[in-house]
């Protein structure tokens, strides 16, 4: 290291940069697509005693939604090659409804909100285990 | 008690090994990115390599904000009020660093088992993934926490302050090659050492891993502690956290438990539970609605209980 703050600064970032751009060069970005099964292997692990009775997955194959027979949902999000899930009591997470777009605010800043579709038949079912946006 | 300061400055230089390494861990990453794909065998992903990569970037830089002028103060207040001198010998840093090993393993211990802590270390658990980056993945806000405190006993005892940080950096640079999957086991050196096989499993989310094998370079602390847990071949250790992070946002990523902290402190309704969403173990809350790592072993043993009683 030279001892000049910034010609340091520079070359670490240059540095991480080849490293970041050989990464990309040898390695494709996964891009995983949630099937059910997926997400119940997934879920498995991370809440192991959730039991899902029901599943919405997004047009995307991005995002999956569990509801059990108790009213618990629990969230399952593609992430590059990763998942990220969460759980919910009934009625804690809020959601709403609009166009057939369920969109279900994020309980805390670690997680995004997520939007799927969903039939006017289902809706009501799905809204019931959330708390409405007031 | 020595009350002189007899020993100078100019008696004890180290090199800044961390810095002298990054070269070599540059050359190691891109060895293991080569066995990765060629083996076909553990991950790499561009951007949470780009996290890992600037959380360690950060990590260096974070100190200059007062952090590293803080340290060598408190070292060298405690350091005149040594026991007995200790002389810059071989052996002396020999012996430094495997107190210091000693201290580093309750150091992470506590690290994992209380909030305060595990808000800064939780930084480097915070990938899906095992590769030498995360080994760079490493907390911007280990200043704030106390972990200076920690050292002081071995300055206290008489080892040189500039002697204490430099087998702590030792110590951080033989951790960097143990995070790895292309290593699988090493033989005896298991038994003596932390190895990529030890430190993959502290690392796994897998309840039969949780909060095992702490140590440094020296897995000895973690059989005489309990604390040691050997790799299964039959469970795949999954890396991350209970919770993992939607983003590789570098901000996000060293402040989220920090932003938790200070969201559940304002819906504090009494001290004890300042106490324990500061001091419990982390996944505390007062009505026990959250997952403590205890928590996520109980019902993993129940539901293996209930899997295990026979049909009638």
């Amino acid at each position: 290291m030279t001892g000049n703050l910034y010609i340091d600064l520079a070359v670490s970032l240059g540095g991480i940069l080849f490293v970041v751009a050989l990464i990309r060069f040898m390695f494709a970005d996964a891009d995983v697509e949630i099937s059910e099964q997926l997400a119940i292997d997934r879920l498995k692990f991370d809440e192991p005693d959730f039991e899902p009775a029901a599943w919405l997955i997004d047009d995307q194959a991005k995002i999956a939604l569990a509801r059990s027979d108790s009213g618990e949902i629990a969230v399952v999000k593609a992430m590059g090659g990763d998942f990220i899930t969460r759980r919910f009591a009934r009625g804690v997470a809020i959601a709403s409804i609009q166009n057939n777009m369920l969109t279900i605010e994020p309980t805390d800043h670690t997680w995004r909100a997520v939007s799927l579709n969903v039939s006017e038949v289902d809706a009501a079912q799905w809204l019931g285990c959330f708390k409405k946006r007031e | 008690m020595v009350s002189a300061y007899s020993q100078s400055m100019e008696d004890m230089s180290f090199p800044d090994i961390l810095t002298l390494a990054v070269p070599l861990f540059i050359g190691l990453i891109i060895v293991e990115m080569i066995a990765v794909r060629l083996r076909r065998q553990g991950r790499y992903e561009s951007k949470d390599a780009a996290a890992s990569l600037l959380m360690g970037l950060g990590s260096q830089i974070a100190p200059l904000f007062g952090g590293a002028a803080i340290v060598s103060v408190v070292l060298m207040s405690v350091y005149h009020f040594r026991l007995i001198d200790i002389p810059n010998t071989f052996w002396a840093v020999a012996l430094c660093f495997v107190i210091d090993d000693f201290r580093y393993y309750w150091w992470h211990r506590i690290s994992h088992e209380r909030r305060w802590f595990w808000a800064s270390h939780v930084v480097h658990h915070s990938s899906q993934h095992y590769n030498l980056t995360t080994a760079l993945r490493q907390t911007w806000t280990g200043g704030i926490i106390g972990a200076i405190l920690f050292k002081t006993s071995l300055v206290l005892l008489g080892f040189h302050p500039l002697m204490v940080i430099f087998v702590g950096a030792l110590n951080l640079f033989y951790q960097f090659w143990i995070h790895t999957e292309q290593i699988k086991r090493l033989g005896a050196l298991e038994l003596v050492f932390n190895t990529p096989s030890h430190h993959r499993v502290h690392h796994a989310t897998n309840p039969e891993y949780l909060d095992s094998n702490y140590a440094g370079t020296l897995i000895i602390w973690d059989r005489l502690f309990n604390s040691f847990v050997a790799e299964e071949p039959s469970i795949k250790p999954r890396y991350g956290i209970i919770k993992n992070l939607e983003t590789y946002n570098p901000l996000m990523i060293s402040f989220h438990e920090w932003i938790g902290i200070v969201k559940d402190l304002r819906t504090a309704r009494s001290i004890s539970d300042v106490m324990g969403y500061l001091f419990g173990p982390p996944g505390w809350s007062p009505d026990g609605s959250r997952m403590t790592s205890k928590a996520i072993k109980q019902r993993w043993q129940k539901i293996n209980a209930e899997k295990n009683v026979p049909a009638e």
